[in-house]
């Protein structure tokens, strides 16, 4: 009889206890503090869905990733003057299939992910003809399947897995896949697979000073640094937990909480933009503001620091510790560029 | 002692159904996402849907909402 009872305990309890903690969880932050947004004021009234922004020392560039023309639009710095809208949408050779990010190589050049085309395209900006030209081209290695994010780096390239085998690929400056690395860091005991891939999908920085590799996932909480010298990292799993998904003809689909959207690593924090939206608050109504009202901020060993929360929802950032300044998009507004400021005891 | 093993198995049972009525409502559908999904064309006899404007990605668009019809037990 005790026999039973026991064999009935331990089946209630295997049913509700589905993972094992294996990486560390962060909960609370050292600070808490709210920010409130400026309004960035345009010339000129051209996005639908800016979706990443930055900024060198005299041009600003911005993404829109549904746009109606031009995937890029460059304005002059810090007056946000326009200069020229570029990377035109497109099936023409120098056109832009679906642009997914872009970063900048020098104060007036920067490089662009076409993930349909499977390219990184690197164009620069003459503010004076008020022009941009398309100037170098990089197919990426056909193993990679799908790139979805990049960084540049002294070699060429870093970009995230898409096959489910790795956790990234660091690339020649032709593309070329020369060394893959790292292992989706689920708790839960699931094949690596492309449905598991595309829920762990994460946004990526590369600080080249520590050639470190950060990375925080789209679906779910996780923070991921790595050092590329040794292949050694922290995994941190927020409050949410790993990205939820049910695998369905091959691809994941969300079934958890909208995560990250954007992440910054500097040589002292990394500035992260969080969600926490559930799929099924956003599937209820569609209408609802779309972005995070919550930047975290980390320091480089991934212990939070500080929860800033904002009055709005922003999709990008672009940190400036300089001036403690962050600008930020906002897919939801009429005025969809925002400057927040820092406390200076940040 | 039968008793208690009686009780035991309610108990049980009862835990049973309430993680199931919880797994089933991950994928609650209304409506509105009726009237809001446009189907991907993402081949025969696929389930797999996506609707919005937004950034999760599916099948080369940028999307708000990604869902299947397996789900719901199409």
């Amino acid at each position: 009889m005790k026999y039973i009872l026991y064999l009935l305990f331990c089946s209630l309890l295997s049913c509700t206890m589905n993972t094992r903690d294996t990486y560390p969880r962060y909960r609370d932050f050292l600070k808490e503090r709210a920010l409130v947004a400026d309004v960035i004021s345009l010339d000129t009234a051209l996005f639908r869905y800016p979706f990443r922004v930055a900024v060198t020392d005299s041009v600003a560039v911005v993404l829109d990733l549904h746009n109606a023309d031009h995937y890029l639009h460059a304005f002059t710095y810090p007056q946000w003057r326009h200069i020229v809208s570029f990377g035109k949408r497109g099936n023409g050779p120098e056109e832009l299939l679906s642009a997914e990010t872009f970063q900048f190589d020098s104060p007036d050049s920067l490089w662009v992910l076409d993930a349909n085309r499977m390219q990184i395209t690197r164009w620069e900006i003459n503010r004076l003809d008020k022009s941009a030209e398309r100037l170098d081209e990089v197919t990426l290695d056909k193993q990679l399947i799908r790139v979805l994010d990049f960084h540049k780096t002294a070699d060429g390239f870093i970009v995230p897995d898409y096959s489910g085998e790795y956790r990234y690929h660091l690339l020649n400056g032709k593309g070329d896949v020369i060394q893959s690395a790292g292992i989706i860091p689920t708790e839960r005991k699931q094949v690596q697979s492309p449905a598991l891939a595309q829920a762990w999908r994460s946004f990526i920085d590369y600080n080249p000073h520590r050639n470190t590799l950060a990375l925080a996932t789209q679906l779910g909480e996780v923070l991921e640094i790595v050092t590329l010298d040794n292949d050694t990292g922290r995994v941190l799993y927020g409050p949410n937990g790993e990205p939820a998904f049910q695998a369905s003809e091959g691809e994941g689909i969300p079934v958890g909480i909208m995560g990250f959207s954007d992440i910054q690593m500097t040589d002292k924090y990394i500035y992260t933009v969080f969600h926490g939206r559930t799929f099924r608050e956003i599937g209820k109504n569609m209408q609802n503001e779309d972005g995070g009202r919550f930047i975290y901020v980390f320091d480089l060993e991934g212990k939070p620091v500080v929860k800033y929360t904002l009055n709005r929802a922003i999709y990008g950032v672009c940190v400036n510790e300089e001036t403690n300044t962050i600008i930020a998009t906002d897919v939801n507004s009429d005025e969809p560029l925002v400057r927040l400021l820092l406390p200076v005891d940040h | 002692m039968k008793q208690l093993l009686k009780l035991c198995i309610v108990i049980i049972g009862a835990a049973f159904l309430v993680i199931l009525s919880k797994k089933s409502r991950d994928y609650e559908w209304n409506d509105l996402v009726y009237n809001n999904v446009e189907a991907l064309a993402s081949g025969e006899g696929s389930w797999n849907m996506c609707a919005g404007y937004g950034s999760i990605d599916c099948g080369g668009y940028k999307v708000k909402y990604k869902i299947s019809g397996f789900s719901i037990g199409l």
